[in-house]
Formats: structure tokens, C-alpha cells, sequence
């Protein structure tokens, strides 16, 4: 079913009933502290929509697409998030912890101050996607890549990986100016010509990883 | 554990297992259940290439092997098997060449007929209206138009939808009537009668 502009009782109505969607589609709808925790969503698209505040805790969400939405301050904790792609998404503050985000791709987004803390992220892309001071202190993030297309490398500068186990990660040209990887545990990530002025690998632990030329985690 | 064994083994691979396992040893056992969960679903049940042996394609790997492209199944292929016969392939988006020694590169999907299938015959007809590219062929003795009746044009201006195609017997039949209301018409021959039709009729064919 498609919902538009001035139909988002109609959404609440649906998410009362169903308990998420199924092959919605949400255009233009003004959604703001929507309180849909707990659901199940599949293969919806929400684009254009104003969803600030919302909470989506523990639901599950597959196959679904963001796009051009407001998803500032979003609730999204203990959630599991497969096959789900943002684009050009305001995710800042967005809280991400705990959860579960898998084959997604979250492209050109603004996702500063987010918390993706204690989350599990696998096979995941954030590309052209600005992550500063971002919270990934404990997560487990395994095959995934941070790329921006245009800068040639991640914005994660001042980005918190602290306990955080990063496996199969590419941090390639990110900037990480006063980024925190205190007692990481790094295992083939590549971080070629990353910037990592600042950066704190206090009790780090990288294995078969590449740092930029000249750095070694001693010094 | 034999590489703990022996704590002076220079080789490198065994310096970084040893590495591993100090550090595997020290996390808790929460975690190392939740690293062993997601090594296994994302390396060996969905089979996902690592990002080292993924070359440059740095996407995200494809979720079955049923929607990938032919460049896409090669690309794949080439990252998971170092096959020299493989890296003699060279794919560029959705164009592959192939190195072959004494002639260089050749493209291989240059000719390559695109990947919407035809439409099915009869089905939607599509014509456009042809004009004159100079204005003596209008007037030209070789324009054949001119020594037929003024029937309908061949030709339509807008894609029609699907009609059951007219026979060449009845378009016959259609020019032959029209011009009876117009006895006067421009090449038309005056005479009138069974033989006359049947010349027209043959001069149509």
C-alpha cells in the first residue's frame, strides 16, 4: 500500500494492525516520534519522510529502503537490520546500539554522534557517509567497509572503537584524527593511508593488519 | 598446542596464530561465541569473500549467484580462484576483454546484442511518418504514391495497440474501394471496368 503526505494516520494505523510493513511504500509523511518498537518490517520503502525521534527498538527490519529521510535521534536499539540501504538519510545521534546490522549499505548519510555501540555490523558499506565522533566502543564489525567516493577516504575523525573487534574491516584513507581504539582488537583491517594523527591505540591489538607507512602501534 | 611449544619459531604465519590465540584467549567467552557466530555465517554458510581476496570490488558481496551479470560471475570467480586461464579476463563494469598472446586485448561484449528481450512480433507496431527528405522526391516520377489512389497513408504517426495484422488481400481491397468516390484523382486512369481494376491491382503489387 502506498501512503503520501497527509495520510501518516493511516501509517500509524497500519503499523498498529500489522505491526510493521509489507510492501509499503511511505512517501512525504510527517512522522516525528513515531513509536513503532517491537515490529516487523520487509520489503518497504520510507523515502522523503520526517521520522526525528522515532523508536524503532527491537524490531526487525529486512529488505528495506531509507531514503531522504529525517531519522535524527532515531531509537533503533537491539534491533536487527538486514539487506537495508539508506540514502542520504540524516542519522545523527542516531541510536544504533546493541543491534544488528547485516548486508546493509548506508550511502551518503549523516550519521555524527551516532552509537552503534556493543552492535554486531557484518558485510556492511557506509559510503560517503560522515561518522564523526561516531560510537562503535564494543561492537563487533566484521567484513565491512567505510569509503567516501569523493574524499578517498571515511570521515570518522574522533570515532570511538574502544573494545571494539574489527575483523575483515577496510578503513582505507580514513581520516581518524583522534580516534580511540583503546584495548581494540584489530585482525586484517586496512588502514592504508588512514589518517591517524591523535589516535589512541592504548592496549590495541592489530593482527595482519596495514597501517599507513611510518606508523607502528609501539610508537 | 604445537606452535606454543616452541616459543622461538620464526616463521611468520605461526608468530601471528600464536598472536591470535593470546589475544582470542583473553576476550570473554560471550564474545568469542558471538566473533565464532559471525565468522561462520558470513564465511562459510553465505560464503562471503574477504575484502583481501575481493581485489578492488569493494561492494557488498552478491546475496545469490542467480542476479549476478556474466562480468559480475567472472569478477567473482577471478577473486575466489587465482586461475591464470581467469586472470586472462579483463572486466571493466559490464564489459569484459580477454588477453590473448600474438593479438593483445579484444573486447568481447562489444557486439553484444542488449539484454531486453525483442518484442514478440504483431504484437505493438511501431512506425513513424517518413517525409520527403528534399522536395523533388515528392514530385518524382519514380514516387510510386503518386499513381495510387489517395489511400490511407502506410504509415502511422503513434505506436497503435495491438490489432490483428490486415491481410494484403484487404489492403487491396481497401484502396481499390476509395478511390470510386473520387473519380477525378491524380494518376488515376479514366477508364472504367473489370480490366481497369485488375492493371491497377497489378500495378499496386
Amino acid at each position: 500500500m502506498d501512503f503520501v503526505a497527509h495520510q501518516a494516520q493511516l501509517v500509524q494505523a497500519r503499523l498498529r494492525d500489522n505491526g510493521g510493513f509489507n510492501g509499503d511504500r511511505v512517501t512525504d509523511c510527517s512522522l516525528p516520534t513515531l513509536y513503532a518498537a517491537g515490529g516487523d518490517w520487509l520489503k518497504s520503502v520510507v523515502e522523503k519522510s520526517d521520522l526525528r525521534g522515532s523508536n524503532f527498538s527491537n524490531t526487525r527490519m529486512r529488505e528495506m529502503l531509507f531514503a531522504h529521510c529525517q531519522l535524527r535521534g532515531v531509537r533503533w536499539r537491539e534491533s536487527r537490520i538486514e539487506r537495508v540501504e539508506m540514502y542520504f538519510c540524516d542519522l545523527n545521534e542516531l541510536d544504533f546500539g546493541l543491534s544488528t546490522l547485516r548486508r546493509s549499505k548506508i550511502h551518503a548519510c549523516e550519521a555524527m554522534n551516532a552509537i552503534f555501540s556493543g552492535g554486531q555490523i557484518a558485510v556492511t558499506r557506509f559510503e560517503e557517509t560522515k561518522l564523526a565522533r561516531a560510537r562503535f566502543d564494543g561492537a563487533l564489525i566484521m567484513r565491512s567497509v567505510f569509503a567516501d567516493g569523493r574524499l578517498g577516504g571515511a570521515s570518522l575523525e574522533r570515532a570511538d572503537f574502544g573494545a571494539a573487534r574489527l575483523i575483515d574491516v577496510s578503513l582505507r584513507g580514513a581520516n581518524l584524527m583522534g580516534a580511540s581504539f583503546k584495548g581494540a582488537t584489530l585482525i586484517g583491517v586496512d588502514m592504508t593511508d588512514a589518517v591517524l594523527d591523535g589516535a589512541d591505540f592504548k592496549g590495541a591489538s592489530a593482527i595482519g593488519c596495514h597501517f599507513p607507512r611510518g606508523f607502528s602501534l609501539e610508537g | 598446542m604445537s606452535d606454543e611449544s616452541r616459543p622461538h619459531d620464526t616463521d611468520p604465519a605461526a608468530k601471528v596464530a600464536a598472536e591470535l590465540r593470546a589475544r582470542l584467549r583473553t576476550l570473554p567467552a560471550n564474545e568469542l561465541v558471538e566473533l565464532a557466530a559471525q565468522l561462520t555465517t558470513t564465511y562459510v554458510l553465505e560464503g562471503v569473500v574477504p575484502l583481501s581476496r575481493a581485489n578492488d570490488a569493494t561492494d557488498l558481496a552478491p546475496d545469490s549467484a542467480g542476479e549476478e551479470t556474466f562480468a559480475q560471475m567472472l569478477k567473482r570467480l577471478k577473486a575466489g580462484k587465482r586461475d591464470p586461464l581467469l586472470e586472462r579476463f579483463l572486466i571493466d563494469g559490464d564489459n569484459i576483454s580477454v588477453r590473448i598472446d600474438g593479438y593483445g586485448v579484444l573486447p568481447l561484449t562489444e557486439y553484444r546484442r542488449p539484454n531486453a528481450p525483442p518484442a514478440s512480433a504483431g504484437v505493438t507496431v511501431t512506425t513513424t511518418v517518413r517525409q520527403p527528405s528534399s522536395p523533388g522526391a515528392a514530385t518524382s516520377i519514380y514516387n510510386r504514391s503518386l499513381y495510387q489512389p489517395d489511400a490511407p497513408a502506410p504509415t502511422r504517426a503513434s505506436p497503435q495497440p495491438a490489432q490483428p495484422a490486415s491481410t494484403p488481400a484487404q489492403q487491396r481491397a481497401a484502396a481499390t474501394q476509395q478511390p470510386q468516390g473520387q473519380p477525378g484523382a491524380a494518376g488515376q486512369p479514366k477508364k472504367e471496368g473489370e480490366n481497369k481494376d485488375r492493371f491497377a491491382l497489378i500495378e499496386l503489387d
